[in-house]
C-alpha cells in the first residue's frame, strides 16, 4: 500500500514539474473564468434577461467542451506512453507492485490533478450564493464533472498504455473521447421523445450537463455509463500492461 | 512448409484487418449520414447494420485465429486475457443496456422543480394509453391576448418554452407511453416534422392548423386537448418592470397539464348564447351591426377548444316579435322561407302578366285585321280598343249607341309596338324574381335544419328550449340595453322579455346544476316611457334575484360623462351628444371592502373571486395600454348577497369574494341616467342618517361591482316534491349586456370571456393563480465588486498558473 501511495505521490508531483500542467491550468481557468465572467454579467443584468442555472450557462458552451476534451488527453498522454517510449516501463514493472496497482496509482494521480483543476472554481460559489442561486445543482454538477472527467482520463490512460508516442496517445485519446462529446452537438433537431434522441442523449456528455447535472438532476444512466466505461478502460489498461509479460 | 504457412497466416491477418477497418469506415460513414442528412429511417441504418455485421465477422475470425494460434504461440495466458476482455466488454454493454431501460432520476434542486407532485405521478402512472404531448410554437406573445409584445414577452417566451419542455419531459420520465415533441415553426424541417406528427391523426392536424398561439396539444388516439403556455406560467409584467426589471413569472403548477393528460377524452365544452335576435349572437360578423354581436367572443372561445352556438329566442316579423326557439340556421331558414314564399307569389304574378301580354301580342301580330275586327273595335270618344261584346253590353246598359271604328293596320302596328314595350320590364322583373327565388331556395338547402321540422311539431316552447339546451354546458344570456344615454341609443327592455315557458326552461337548466352567465344591462327607460316590468325587474331578473343576486335599478355614470350631458342654463339644458367621452377602464384590482355601502365597507373580506384573481394576474402580463383597453359604458351595479330561498332579503352588504369586476371609482349610481331639458344627471348623495345612505341602492360614489359570480344553492322552491333539491350551480352576472360584444375584443375582454367561461364550467385549473414566483437570480454588484471578481476570479487564476509555470520552467532550465 505504501508503495502504491508512493507511486501516486510521485506521479502527482510529476505534474507540477512539467510546464504542460501549468499550461493546462492556465487555459482551463482562462476559459472557465471567461464563462464565469459572462455568467456574472448575466446575473447582474438589468432587464428581462438572465440565467436560471449558472453552471448550465458556463458549461453549455462549445469552447468549454473543446478545452475539456483536451485536458484528459494532455494529462494522460505521458502516463504510460512516456514510460514506454523512454524504456522505464520495464523498470516500473519490476517494482513490487501488481499491474493493477500501477494502473490505479497512475489513474489516481491524474484524477487527483484533474480534481485540483476544479478547485479554484469553488471560489465562484460564494459569488453565486450572493446572487441567490440555489447551490445544490452545483453539487450535482461537480459530481458529474468528476465522474465524466474520470471516464475520459481512463480512456486516455488506456490509450497511453498502447502506444509509445505521447502525441499519438493524446490524439487517439482525443478521438475516442470525441465520440462521447460530439454526439451532443449533432442532430439538435431530434425530438426528445424519439428513440434516436434517447440513444444519442445516452452517450452525449455535453447533453448530460446541459439537461441534467448542471440543473441539479442526477440520472443513474449517466453515472452507470461513466463508471462502467472507467472500470472497463482501467481493466483494459491492466490487461494491456499484463500483455507485455507474455508477448 | 512452415514458412509458407506463416506467410499465409500473415496474409490472412492482413485481409481480416483490412476488412475490419473497412467495416469501421463504413460504420462511421453511416453514422455521419444519419447525423447530418437525417437518413435514420432510410439508408443509414442499413449501412451501419452492414458495417457492424462486418466488424463482428472480422472479430470472430480474429478470435478464431487467436484461439488456433494459442497453443502454438502465445499460450493459455493470452487466450485467458482475450476471454476476460470479451466478457468485460459484454458486461459493459449489458450493464449499460440495463441502465438505459431501468434508471432513476434524482432531483437535487432546492424546490424540487424537476419533480412532479406525488399525487400526479400516482395518477399518471395508472394511464396505459399512449399519450403524445406536442409543444407547438408559432412564437406569439406569451399572453396571446397581448397586442403590443415587448422584450419581456420575448424573454418570457424563451423561459416558458424551456420550462414547459422540462415539465413535459417529466411526464416522459413516467414511461415510454408519454412522448414529447416540440414543433417550432422557426425550426429547420418544420414542415416535414408537422407532416410526420399529424400523419394518421387528422384531429391533431386540425387542432394545430387552428391554433394561433403557443399551445400544448395532448393527443391520445382520436382525442386532442389543448392548453396555452400561459396556463402553466404567467408573465407578471407589472412585477417584472419594478426595480431592476428582472423577468417575473408565476408558476401555475403541473396540474393544468396533468389534468389535460388525465382527461384527454373529455368532450369540448359547448357554450350556447340565448339572444332575442341573431344580430346579438356569436355568428354576427358582418354588416354595420357586427359590434352588437359576439363574433369576437366566438373567435376566442373556439380558439380555446370551445364549441359555440346561438339560440334565437324571438322570431321577428312584421308585428311584435314572437317567442321562439331557433338555432341560427333555423332562424335563417325561417327568414328565407318567408322570403321564398313572397318571391314565389311575385314570380307567379309576373308570369301571369307576362303570359297575358304575350298572348295579346301574338294575337295582334298573327291574326288578320278582319279576324281582329270581328272581336274588337275602337271606341272613338276614348280612343281605346275594347271587345265588341263589351261595347254592345255598354250600349244596352246606357241605351245609347257608342261610336266605334274598326281597327286599321296603323292601329295594329301601334298596339304591337306598345305591347312589346310593356313586355320588356315584366320579362326582366320575372327573370330577376325567378333568379332570386332560386338563389333563396339554394341558400335554404345549404342550412342545417334537420331538427326544424321536428321542432315545428313541438308547440311547447318549454320543451323546445329544454331540448335545445340539453347538450349545452354553459348558457349565456345577454341583454344589451343602454348604449348612449345622451343620444338615446339603446335597445328597450321590453323586447328582451321572455316567454314564461322560456324562463321555465332556463330554470330547468340551472336546476340541472348547469352554469349560466347573465349579462344584464341597466333597465332604466328614457323619460316619458314607463315600463313597470322594467322598473320592477322582469321574470328573468326575478330568477336571478332568487339565486341570491341583487340587480340594481340604477345605471353607473362616470364623472367624465358629465360634460357630454351638456351645460345647464336657467331653464334649459344644452345637450352635447358629440362630446367625446373618455370612460375609465374597468377594475380587476381593488382594496378589500371596495364598493360596499357606508363606512362598513372599509373593512371588507380579503378573499377575492378566483376569476378576479385570474383576470388581475393576466392583466399584469399585458402592457399598461392594453390592460386599460376594456371600458364599459353604462353598466349597472350587480351584487351577490347570498343564496337560498330568502336570498338577499334586507341585506345591505354584498359578498366581497363574489366580485370579479368593478367600475372605476370616479362614478356614481344614477337612477335617472337620461339627461333631459329639465335635469342633467348628477351625483346627489342621500341625506346622512337616512336608510338610503347605507343601502346598496342608495346613491353613492364608486367603485361598484359590475360583475359577480358565485356557486349558489338552487332555491328549494324551484323543485317539486318529487325532484331532488339541494343542487348547486355556478352563476355569473355581469351588469352590462355588451361585455362580450364586438367583432374584435380587447386583450382584457378576451381574458374575461375565457376566465368567466372556464370558472363557470368548473375548469378552475385553467384560471391563473398567484402561484409561486419565479425570477432570474440577480447579483447587485458595485463597480469595485465587478473589478475584484474580474481580478481574482477571472484573470487571476490563469495568470497565476502562467506565473508558476514560468517559474518551474526557469528552475528546470537552471538544472
Amino acid at each position: 500500500m505504501r508503495a502504491t501511495l508512493s507511486l501516486v505521490r510521485r506521479e502527482f508531483s510529476a505534474y507540477f514539474l512539467s510546464p504542460i500542467a501549468y499550461v493546462v491550468f492556465a487555459v482551463f481557468l482562462a476559459v472557465l473564468g471567461y464563462r464565469f465572467n459572462e455568467t456574472v454579467a448575466q446575473l447582474s443584468e438589468r432587464g428581462p434577461e438572465g440565467v436560471s442555472f449558472p453552471f448550465q450557462f458556463m458549461l453549455t458552451d462549445t469552447w468549454f467542451w473543446l478545452v475539456f476534451l483536451f485536458i484528459p488527453a494532455l494529462l494522460t498522454m505521458r502516463l504510460l506512453a512516456e514510460e514506454r517510449g523512454s524504456g522505464t516501463l520495464e523498470m516500473l514493472l519490476t517494482v513490487p507492485l501488481r499491474d493493477w496497482q500501477i494502473v490505479a496509482s497512475k489513474y489516481a494521480a491524474c484524477f487527483a490533478f484533474y480534481l485540483l483543476l476544479w478547485v479554484p472554481t469553488l471560489f465562484y460559489l460564494p459569488v453565486l450564493a450572493a446572487a441567490g442561486v440555489d447551490l445544490r445543482p452545483a453539487l450535482s454538477c461537480y459530481l458529474g464533472l468528476a465522474l465524466a472527467g474520470g471516464m475520459f482520463l481512463a480512456i486516455g490512460l488506456f490509450v497511453s498504455s498502447l502506444v509509445r508516442s505521447q502525441m499519438v496517445a493524446a490524439l487517439l485519446s482525443l478521438a475516442l473521447s470525441l465520440v462521447f462529446v460530439i454526439a451532443g452537438f449533432w442532430r439538435s433537431d431530434l425530438d426528445t421523445g424519439t428513440f434516436a434522441y434517447r440513444a444519442k442523449a445516452f452517450f452525449a456528455v455535453p447533453l448530460h450537463f446541459e439537461r441534467s447535472f448542471s440543473r441539479g438532476i442526477v440520472d443513474t444512466r449517466q453515472i452507470v455509463l461513466y463508471l462502467s466505461v472507467t472500470v472497463f478502460c482501467l481493466f483494459l489498461t491492466v490487461r494491456s500492461l499484463e500483455s507485455r509479460r507474455w508477448r | 512448409m512452415a514458412l509458407s504457412n506463416l506467410t499465409k497466416n500473415t496474409a490472412r491477418h492482413f485481409w481480416v484487418r483490412v476488412a475490419g477497418l473497412t467495416g469501421l469506415l463504413i460504420a462511421v460513414a453511416g453514422v455521419a449520414l444519419w447525423a447530418t442528412a437525417g437518413l435514420w429511417v432510410g439508408i443509414a441504418p442499413v449501412i451501419i447494420g452492414g458495417a457492424v455485421a462486418l466488424i463482428v465477422l472480422v472479430m470472430e475470425m480474429a478470435a478464431a485465429a487467436a484461439a488456433g494460434g494459442t497453443v502454438m504461440r502465445r499460450g493459455a495466458v493470452s487466450s485467458n486475457a482475450a476471454g476476460q476482455i470479451a466478457l468485460a466488454a459484454l458486461l459493459l454493454v449489458l450493464v449499460n443496456l440495463f441502465s438505459f431501460t431501468h434508471y432513476l432520476r434524482f432531483d437535487w434542486t432546492g424546490d424540487g422543480q424537476f419533480t412532479l407532485p406525488a399525487d400526479l405521478r400516482e395518477q399518471l402512472a395508472q394511464l396505459r394509453d399512449e399519450t403524445r404531448i406536442v409543444v407547438f410554437l408559432p412564437h406569439t406573445p406569451i399572453n396571446p391576448q397581448a397586442t403590443h409584445p415587448d422584450n419581456y414577452d420575448a424573454a418570457a417566451e424563451a423561459q416558458i418554452v424551456e420550462k414547459v419542455r422540462d415539465l413535459a419531459e417529466q411526464f416522459q420520465e413516467l414511461g415510454p407511453r408519454f412522448r414529447v415533441d416540440v414543433l417550432d415553426v422557426k425550426a429547420k424541417g418544420y414542415s416535414d416534422k408537422l407532416a410526420e406528427l399529424t400523419k394518421g391523426s387528422p384531429q391533431l392536424a386540425e387542432a394545430i392548423s387552428s391554433a394561433k398561439e403557443n399551445t400544448i396539444f395532448i393527443q391520445s388516439g382520436d382525442h386532442v386537448q389543448r392548453l396555452g403556455l400561459q396556463d402553466i406560467y404567467q408573465l407578471d409584467k407589472e412585477e417584472s418592470k419594478k426595480g431592476g426589471g428582472n423577468l417575473v413569472l408565476r408558476y401555475q403548477g403541473a396540474h393544468p397539464l396533468a389534468n389535460k393528460v388525465l382527461n384527454v377524452e373529455e368532450k369540448r365544452p359547448r357554450v350556447a348564447v340565448g339572444v332575442i335576435h341573431e344580430v346579438l349572437g356569436f355568428d354576427n360578423n358582418e354588416g354595420i351591426n357586427r359590434n352588437l354581436g359576439m363574433s369576437g367572443a366566438k373567435k376566442v372561445l373556439t380558439g380555446h377548444g370551445f364549441e359555440v352556438r346561438d339560440i334565437i329566442l324571438k322570431k321577428w316579423g312584421d308585428g311584435e316579435p314572437e317567442p321562439a326557439v331557433l338555432t341560427r340556421d333555423e332562424n335563417k331558414y325561417e327568414e328565407l322561407e318567408d322570403r321564398h314564399a313572397r318571391l314565389e307569389t311575385s314570380v307567379k304574378d309576373y308570369q301571369k302578366d307576362y303570359d297575358e301580354i304575350n298572348a295579346s301580342l301574338k294575337k295582334f301580330k298573327t291574326s288578320s285585321l278582319d279576324d281582329l275586327n270581328k272581336e274588337l273595335c275602337i271606341v272613338v270618344e276614348e280612343g281605346v280598343l275594347v271587345p265588341k261584346k263589351e261595347v254592345e253590353a255598354a250600349e244596352k246598359k246606357i241605351g245609347k249607341k257608342i261610336e266605334t271604328m274598326p281597327l286599321e293596320e296603323k292601329h295594329r302596328e301601334l298596339l304591337v309596338r306598345n305591347l312589346s314595350v310593356q313586355l320588356v320590364p315584366i320579362e326582366l322583373a320575372l327573370k330577376r324574381e325567378t333568379q332570386e327565388r332560386d338563389a333563396t331556395a339554394s341558400q335554404m338547402k345549404g342550412l342545417n335544419v334537420e331538427n326544424l321540422h321536428e321542432q315545428r311539431r313541438i308547440t311547447d316552447l318549454h320543451a323546445k328550449l329544454n331540448r335545445s339546451l340539453a347538450d349545452a354546458d354553459l348558457l349565456i344570456v345577454p341583454r344589451l340595453t343602454l348604449v348612449n344615454v345622451v343620444r338615446g341609443l339603446g335597445i328597450p327592455m321590453q323586447v328582451y322579455r321572455l316567454d314564461p315557458a322560456q324562463i321555465s326552461a332556463i330554470k330547468d337548466f340551472i336546476k340541472a346544476g348547469k352554469p349560466v352567465l347573465f349579462c344584464l344591462g341597466p333597465t332604466n327607460e328614457p323619460p316619458g316611457r314607463f315600463d313597470p316590468e322594467a322598473a320592477m325587474g322582469d321574470a328573468l331578473e326575478q330568477v336571478v334575484n332568487q339565486l341570491g343576486f341583487r340587480l340594481s335599478r340604477e345605471t353607473i355614470l362616470f364623472n367624465s360623462e358629465v360634460k357630454s350631458f351638456g351645460q345647464r342654463r336657467p331653464g334649459i339644458v344644452i345637450l352635447d351628444p358629440g362630446e367625446k367621452v373618455e370612460i375609465p377602464p374597468t377594475l380587476f384590482d381593488w382594496e378589500p371592502g371596495a364598493g360596499q355601502p357606508g363606512i362598513l365597507g372599509k373593512t371588507g373580506d380579503k378573499k377575492t373571486s378566483p376569476v378576479a384573481t385570474s383576470l388581475r394576474i393576466a392583466a399584469r402580463s399585458l402592457s399598461s395600454d392594453e390592460e386599460s383597453q376594456f371600458r364599459l359604458r353604462h353598466p349597472r351595479p350587480v351584487y351577490y348577497v347570498g343564496s337560498g330561498d330568502r336570498a338577499g332579503e334586507g341585506k345591505d352588504r354584498f359578498v366581497d369574494s363574489s366580485v370579479f369586476m368593478m367600475s372605476a371609482a370616479e362614478s356614481w349610481n344614477e337612477p335617472q341616467p337620461y339627461p333631459t331639458a329639465k335635469r342633467v344627471p348628477h351625483y346627489e348623495p342621500p341625506k346622512p342618517g337616512t336608510s338610503a345612505a347605507d343601502s346598496l341602492e342608495g346613491e353613492r360614489r364608486g367603485p361598484f361591482p359590475i360583475a359577480v359570480a358565485a356557486e349558489v344553492a338552487v332555491p328549494k322552491s324551484w323543485f317539486s316534491d318529487k325532484e331532488l333539491a339541494g343542487t348547486r350551480a355556478r352563476i355569473g352576472v355581469i351588469g352590462h349586456g355588451g361585455a362580450f360584444s364586438g367583432d374584435e375584443l380587447s386583450p382584457t375582454q378576451k381574458q374575461l370571456v375565457l376566465d368567466t367561461s372556464n370558472w363557470l364550467l368548473g375548469r378552475d385549473d385553467l384560471l391563473a393563480r398567484e402561484g409561486a414566483l419565479w425570477q432570474f437570480p440577480r447579483l447587485d454588484l458595485s463597480s469595485l465588486g465587478k473589478v475584484l471578481i474580474f481580478l481574482f476570479l477571472v484573470v487571476g487564476p490563469p495568470a497565476l498558473s502562467v506565473f508558476l509555470g514560468a517559474i518551474v520552467f526557469l528552475v528546470r532550465r537552471m538544472r
